[in-house]
C-alpha cells in the first residue's frame, strides 16, 4: 500500500471522531446524522454507512467492551408556543442490532437511542476504559462530572461539581474503576469516583483544551492547551511538567492522544488546520526502542515526524485505529476527514 | 517421583479446567446453575420440569441425589477428619489460660521489685550528688596548685637546669610560663617570679651565645642553639585573627627573622667558617627553620583574609605590604623559594575578590532587570545597568595599579588581564541569559519593558559595551539579545491575547444566543475588547515604535457582508485566501503587538462561536458586534483583510449554527455602529 492520505468528505459541519474497538472503523457525527466509516486496508477505500438521528450529536464515543454500543452527547432545540427557545442536552447510548461488518454498504439507516440521560450543558462523554469491570460513564458538563457505574444505573450519580469545566474528560487507565480526570479552566483535576474526592490537579499557565493518559505508562498525562503546546506530566509531581513541546500549533491544541500500542508516537490536532504526529522516545515506556530485540533496536529522536496540512479549517479531533496501531484518522470542522499511515521508516525503526 | 508430579500436574489442570467451564456455564444462566450464588430453586426446578423428558428427569433426581449423598459423605469426613484437632486446640487453649495466670502473678512481683530498684538508685545518685561535685571541685584546686608550684620553682629550676646544660627543656619551661606570666604582671608575687625567670633567661642566652665566639666549638652545639633560638622564636606565633595586630606582627616576625639571618650570617663570616661542613650544615637548618616558619605565616595570612571582611582597599594594601616585605627577605636570603607560595596566594585572592565583585555584579543586575518595571524608562535602566558593569570595573582597576609591589609579578600580569578583559563580556551574556529565564515564567507586566530593553541592547549598547575588536562575539550578543527581544513580544502577545480571548469566549459562552431580543447596540464586552485594546496601545507607544498604520481606505472600518455563501463556496474561497497564522512572529512595533493581540481574540470568538447556537436575532447581534469592532479596530491592524477574512468566518460559522439566516441591513447596522459612539 503506498503512503499517501485518503481524504474523505462529509457534507455537513463535524467536530467529533472516535475509533470503534476491534474494527478498523471511525465514525464522526455530522450535523444529525451518525456515520459509521469501514476503512478497507487492501482496497485503501472507505465506505459509509449513515445512521440518521433525530437531533444533532456533538461528541461521539464507542464503548470499548462492546462492539455494538456507542454513546453521544445530543442537542436538541425546541420552540415553545411563546416563541422562546430550549435547548435541551443529553447523553444517548445506542446498540446496533446487527453485526458491525454488516454496515458496511453506502446505505442509511434511522436510529434511536437505547437509553438517555438528560443532564444540562452536557459537554463530553466517556466509556469506562477496556479493562474496566463494568460498561460504564464519565459525563461532564460545564459545571460538574457524572459517573455512571453501569448501564442498568438509572441516574448518574454527581462526582463533584466545580466551575470551569470545559469538556475534556479522561479514564485513568492504570485505575480503570477508580479515577477519571476533566479539565477545568486552567488545570486538570483528577477524581476518585469511589471517594468523590479530589485525587489530584495539574495546573497549566493557559486553558486546558485536551487530555490524555499514556495506556502503557501510569502517572503519564499529556495536556493541550491554548498555547498551541502540549505538556507531558507526571501526575506524582504535578509542579512541572515532564516534557514541554513548545507553540508547535499556530493557535490552540485541540486534541492530543497517545497511540495506544506505541507511546512514543503521538498526536496532536489544533485550531490551525495542522496535524502533527510526533516522537516523544525519551518519555515513553520504551525510550531505549523496543526491549524484546535489543541489538536492533534504532531510538528515534524526539521531534517532529510528520505535518499534515491538508485540512483548511480548524481540526478539532484525531484518533488513532485500535485495529491497526499505524493508522490514524483527523477531522476538521469542515467535514473533511484524513486517514493516514505512520511512514514506513519510523515504523520500522520501532517494529527492527 | 517423576510420575506422581506428572499426576498431579494432570489433576490440577483437570481441576482448573473444569473450572473455566463452570465459570462459562455460570455466566451464561446463573439462576440455573447449582454452584452459582444466585441460584434459584423454585426457577430451576420449574424449568427442569418443563424442559427434560420424564427418563431424563429421573436420572437427573439420581444424579441430583447421588450428588447430594456424596457432598454429605465429605462433609461427615470432614468433620470427622478435624474433631480431633478441634478438641486438641480446645484443650490447648484452656491449659494456656491456666498458664497465664502464673505468669500474670509473677510478672506483678516482677514489676514492682523493679519499681523498687529504680527508686533506690535515684535516692543514691541524689546523696551521691554533692560528693561528686567536691570531688570535682578538689580536683580543680590540685591543678591550679601543681600550676602554681610550678610557676614559684621555675626559677630554681630554671636555674638547676642551665647549671646542667639542659637549655632544651629550659627554654621549654620558660616559653611556657612566660605567656601565664605576662598575664598576672600586675600581681607582685608573679612579677617578682618573672623578674627572677627573666633574669635566668638572660643568662642561658648568654651561655648560648658563647659557642659562637669560641671557633672550637663543637658543631653538634652549634646546630642545638639554633634550634633553640627557634623555638624562642615561636612564641611569637600566637594566633591573632585581627588583621592589624597581625601585619603588625609579621612585619616584627619578618624583620626578627632578618636580623637573626643577618646575624647568623655575621658569625659565619667572622669566623670564616663558610666552607667548613659544620657551617653547611647550620646554613641548612636554617633555610629549614626560615622556610618552616613562614610558611606557617603564610597559611594564616591566607586564613585572616579568608576570614575576615575586607574592603577592597584593605586587601590591597595588605597584600602590598605582604609581599614587599616577603621580597625584602628574600634579598637577604636568596636561596629560599619565598615567591612560588606567595605569589600563588596574591592570584587566588585576586582571583577570589574578581569572582566577588563579578557575583555581587551579577546580583545587582538581575535586579535591575527585575525592577525594570518601575524605572521610567528601558533607557534609564539601561543606563544603570551600563553604570553598574562600569563601577565594578572601576572597582577592579582600582585592585590593580602599578604602584602595588605585587603587580611587579609576571604570572599575576596575565592572568588579572584576562580577568578584566572577560569582565564585560561575562556581564553581557549574563543579562542575555537571564533575560531568557525570566521570560519563562516574567509577569505579563514585565514583557515590554524587558523587550524594548533587549532591542536597544542589541542595537545599540553590545557596541557601546564590548570593544568592537572582538567582532565574533559583539554579533553572537546581538543575535542573541534580538531573539530575546521577539521571544518576549511573542509572549507578550500569547499572554494579552489569551488574556482576551477568555474574556470574549466566555461572554459568548455565557450568553443565551437562542432568547435574544433585536440588538440595539454592541453587547458591552465590545467596549471592554476596544478598551483593553486601546490601553495596550498606549502601554506599548511608551516602549516602542508605532511601526506603519494602515492607510485609510474608501472601504476602512466597515464590514459589508451582504450575503452568506454555501459551504462550498466558503472552501472554495479558502483556497484563495492567504492562510492566516495566528500565533505569529511580532515586530517591535505597536501595530504589530495590537495587530497579534487582536487576532488571536477574534480567532477565538470563532472557536465560541461554533459551539453555540442561534437565533436570528442572535445572528445579527453577532454581526452588530463585529461591524462595531471593525469600526474602531481597523486601525490597529497591520492588515485590515486578515482582520476582515477573520470576521467574515466568525459571521459564516456563526449562520451555520444559526436557525434562520436572516442578516440585518447594511444601513441599520451603520446607524447602530453611529449611535454606539464608541470612538
Amino acid at each position: 500500500m503506498d503512503e499517501n492520505s485518503l481524504i474523505f468528505g462529509l457534507e455537513s459541519a463535524s467536530r467529533e471522531l472516535c475509533p470503534v474497538v476491534g474494527d478498523p472503523d471511525i465514525n464522526p457525527t455530522g450535523g444529525n446524522s451518525i456515520s459509521l466509516l469501514t476503512f478497507d486496508e487492501d482496497d485503501n477505500q472507505v465506505s459509509r454507512f449513515q445512521f440518521l438521528t433525530k437531533v444533532e450529536h456533538w461528541r461521539v464515543s464507542a464503548c470499548p467492551q462492546d462492539v455494538s454500543k456507542f454513546a453521544t452527547v445530543s442537542q436538541e432545540i425546541s420552540k415553545s408556543e411563546d416563541g422562546k427557545y430550549s435547548c435541551v442536552a443529553k447523553a444517548n447510548v445506542f446498540t446496533l442490532e446487527n453485526d458491525i461488518a454488516t454496515y458496511s454498504d453506502q446505505s442509511q439507516k434511522a436510529l434511536d437511542p437505547t437509553l438517555q440521560y438528560k443532564i444540562d450543558n452536557l459537554a463530553n462523554l466517556t466509556w469506562k476504559p477496556e479493562e474496566s469491570s463494568s460498561q460504564g460513564l464519565a459525563m461532564v458538563s460545564n459545571t460538574s462530572l457524572f459517573v455512571v457505574e453501569d448501564l442498568e444505573q438509572e441516574s448518574p450519580e454527581l462526582i463533584a461539581k466545580t466551575r470551569g469545566m470545559n469538556g475534556p474528560v479522561a479514564w485513568d487507565p492504570h485505575n480503570p474503576n477508580s479515577v477519571v480526570a476533566a479539565a477545568v479552566g486552567h488545570s486538570a483535576r483528577a477524581y476518585d469516583v469511589r471517594s468523590k474526592a479530589l485525587a489530584w490537579e495539574v495546573a497549566h499557565r493557559f486553558n486546558v483544551r485536551d487530555l490524555d493518559f499514556n495506556p502503557n505508562k501510569s502517572f503519564q498525562l499529556a495536556l493541550g492547551a491554548d498555547d498551541g503546546g502540549v505538556k507531558f506530566y507526571d501526575t506524582r509531581k504535578a509542579a512541572s511538567p515532564v516534557k514541554t513541546i513548545q507553540s508547535i500549533h499556530t493557535h490552540w491544541t485541540w486534541q492530543v492522544k497517545f497511540n495506544p500500542v506505541h507511546d512514543q508516537l503521538f498526536l496532536t490536532s489544533g485550531g490551525d488546520g495542522s496535524v502533527y504526529l510526533h516522537s516523544i522516545t525519551s518519555i515513553s515506556s520504551e525510550p531505549f526502542g523496543s526491549m524484546i530485540e535489543e541489538e536492533s533496536a534504532k531510538k528515534i529522536d524526539d521531534g517532529v515526524i510528520l505535518k499534515l496540512d491538508e485540512h483548511e479549517d480548524a481540526v478539532y479531533s484525531c484518533q488513532w485505529s485500535t485495529a491497526n496501531p499505524w493508522l490514524f484518522a483527523s477531522l476538521s470542522h469542515d467535514g473533511r476527514m484524513v486517514i493516514n499511515q505512520v511512514p514506513k521508516s519510523v515504523k520500522y525503526d520501532i517494529l527492527l | 517421583m517423576e510420575r506422581t508430579e506428572s499426576r498431579n500436574r494432570s489433576k490440577l489442570r483437570d481441576f482448573y479446567k473444569s473450572q473455566a467451564r463452570e465459570n462459562a456455564e455460570l455466566v451464561r444462566n446463573p439462576q440455573f446453575n447449582l454452584d452459582s450464588s444466585q441460584f434459584q430453586k423454585d426457577q430451576f426446578i420449574d424449568g427442569v420440569l418443563r424442559q427434560m423428558p420424564l427418563a431424563a428427569l429421573l436420572q437427573k433426581e439420581r444424579e441430583i441425589g447421588r450428588e447430594i449423598s456424596t457432598l454429605d459423605q465429605s462433609m461427615q469426613s470432614l468433620v470427622y477428619d478435624n474433631y480431633n484437632k478441634f478438641i486438641k486446640a480446645t484443650d490447648t487453649i484452656k491449659q494456656m489460660r491456666v498458664d497465664f495466670k502464673d505468669i500474670e502473678k509473677s510478672m506483678d512481683e516482677l514489676v514492682s521489685e523493679m519499681s523498687q530498684i529504680s527508686k533506690l538508685s535515684t535516692s543514691l545518685n541524689s546523696k551521691m550528688k554533692p560528693c561528686r561535685e567536691e570531688v570535682a571541685d578538689l580536683v580543680e584546686q590540685q591543678e591550679t596548685l601543681t600550676k602554681m608550684q610550678f610557676l614559684f620553682e621555675l626559677p630554681a629550676e630554671l636555674k638547676r637546669k642551665i647549671e646542667e646544660g639542659d637549655f632544651e627543656s629550659a627554654v621549654q619551661d620558660y616559653v611556657k610560663a612566660n605567656s601565664v606570666l605576662r598575664n598576672y604582671e600586675n600581681h607582685p608575687s608573679f612579677k617578682s617570679i618573672q623578674e627572677e625567670c627573666e633574669l635566668e633567661y638572660k643568662s642561658l642566652l648568654e651561655k648560648l651565645e658563647e659557642p659562637f665566639s669560641n671557633v672550637d666549638s663543637k658543631e653538634e652545639l652549634l646546630i642545638r642553639c639554633i634550634r633553640i633560638l627557634k623555638n624562642s622564636d615561636q612564641k611569637i606565633n600566637a594566633k591573632n585573627n585581627n588583621l592589624e595586630s597581625f601585619s603588625a606582627q609579621i612585619s616584627a616576625v619578618l624583620a626578627e627573622i632578618c636580623v637573626s639571618i643577618t646575624s647568623f650570617k655575621n658569625i659565619f663570616q667572622s669566623k670564616n667558617l663558610e666552607s667548613s661542613l659544620v657551617a653547611q650544615h647550620a646554613h641548612q637548618s636554617l633555610k629549614g627553620h626560615v622556610n618552616d616558619i613562614l610558611e606557617e605565616l603564610t597559611d594564616d595570612f591566607s586564613e585572616i583574609l579568608v576570614t575576615n571582611d575586607l574592603s577592597d582597599d584593605q586587601l590591597s594594601t595588605s597584600l602590598d605590604l605582604w609581599y614587599s616585605k616577603l621580597s625584602a627577605t628574600a634579598q637577604i636570603l636568596p636561596e629560599l623559594n619565598l615567591t612560588g607560595r606567595s605569589e600563588e596566594l596574591v592570584v587566588n585572592q585576586a582571583k577570589i575578590r574578581h569572582d566577588s565583585i563579578k557575583k555581587s555584579l551579577f546580583m545587582k543586575l538581575e535586579e535591575e532587570i527585575l525592577n525594570i518595571e518601575k524605572s521610567e524608562s528601558p533607557g534609564a535602566t539601561n543606563a544603570s545597568i551600563l553604570n553598574l558593569i562600569q563601577e565594578s570595573q572601576h572597582q577592579l582597576d582600582k585592585f590593580f595599579t602599578m604602584s602595588k609591589s605585587y603587580s611587579q609579578i609576571e604570572y599575576f600580569l596575565v592572568e588579572w588581564n584576562d580577568m578584566t578583559k572577560t569582565l564585560r563580556v561575562d556581564a553581557v551574556e549574563h543579562i542575555a541569559s537571564f533575560c531568557q529565564k525570566t521570560l519563562q515564567t516574567a509577569h505579563p507586566a514585565l514583557l515590554f519593558p524587558l523587550s524594548s530593553l533587549a532591542s536597544i541592547w542589541s542595537e545599540t549598547t553590545v557596541d557601546q559595551c564590548i570593544e568592537r575588536k572582538d567582532r565574533q562575539t559583539v554579533n553572537r550578543l546581538k543575535i542573541s539579545f534580538s531573539q530575546i527581544c521577539s521571544a518576549a513580544l511573542k509572549e507578550l502577545v500569547l499572554i494579552r491575547g489569551c488574556h482576551c480571548a477568555e474574556l470574549i469566549h466566555r461572554s459568548v459562552m455565557a450568553k443565551d444566543w437562542l432568547n435574544t431580543s433585536e440588538p440595539r447596540g454592541p453587547r458591552p464586552i465590545v467596549k471592554t475588547f476596544i478598551d483593553e485594546i486601546r490601553k495596550i496601545d498606549e502601554e506599548c507607544s511608551k516602549f516602542m515604535r508605532q511601526g506603519v498604520r494602515p492607510a485609510k481606505s474608501t472601504r476602512s472600518g466597515s464590514m459589508r457582508i451582504e450575503t452568506l455563501s454555501q459551504r462550498s463556496n466558503l472552501n472554495i474561497q479558502r483556497l484563495f485566501t492567504d492562510k492566516i497564522e495566528i500565533y505569529d512572529v511580532v515586530q517591535s512595533t505597536t501595530i504589530s503587538v495590537t495587530s497579534g493581540i487582536i487576532k488571536i481574540a477574534l480567532k477565538a470568538m470563532l472557536e465560541s462561536v461554533r459551539l453555540k447556537t442561534f437565533s436570528s436575532y442572535g445572528l445579527q447581534q453577532i454581526q452588530v458586534d463585529l461591524s462595531c469592532l471593525h469600526h474602531i479596530l481597523w486601525r490597529y491592524c497591520e492588515d485590515e483583510s486578515h482582520m476582515s477574512t477573520i470576521s467574515d468566518e466568525i459571521l459564516q460559522s456563526a449562520a451555520l449554527r444559526a436557525l434562520e439566516r436572516e442578516l440585518m441591513e447594511a444601513d441599520v447596522i451603520d446607524l447602530i455602529v453611529e449611535k454606539a459612539q464608541l470612538a
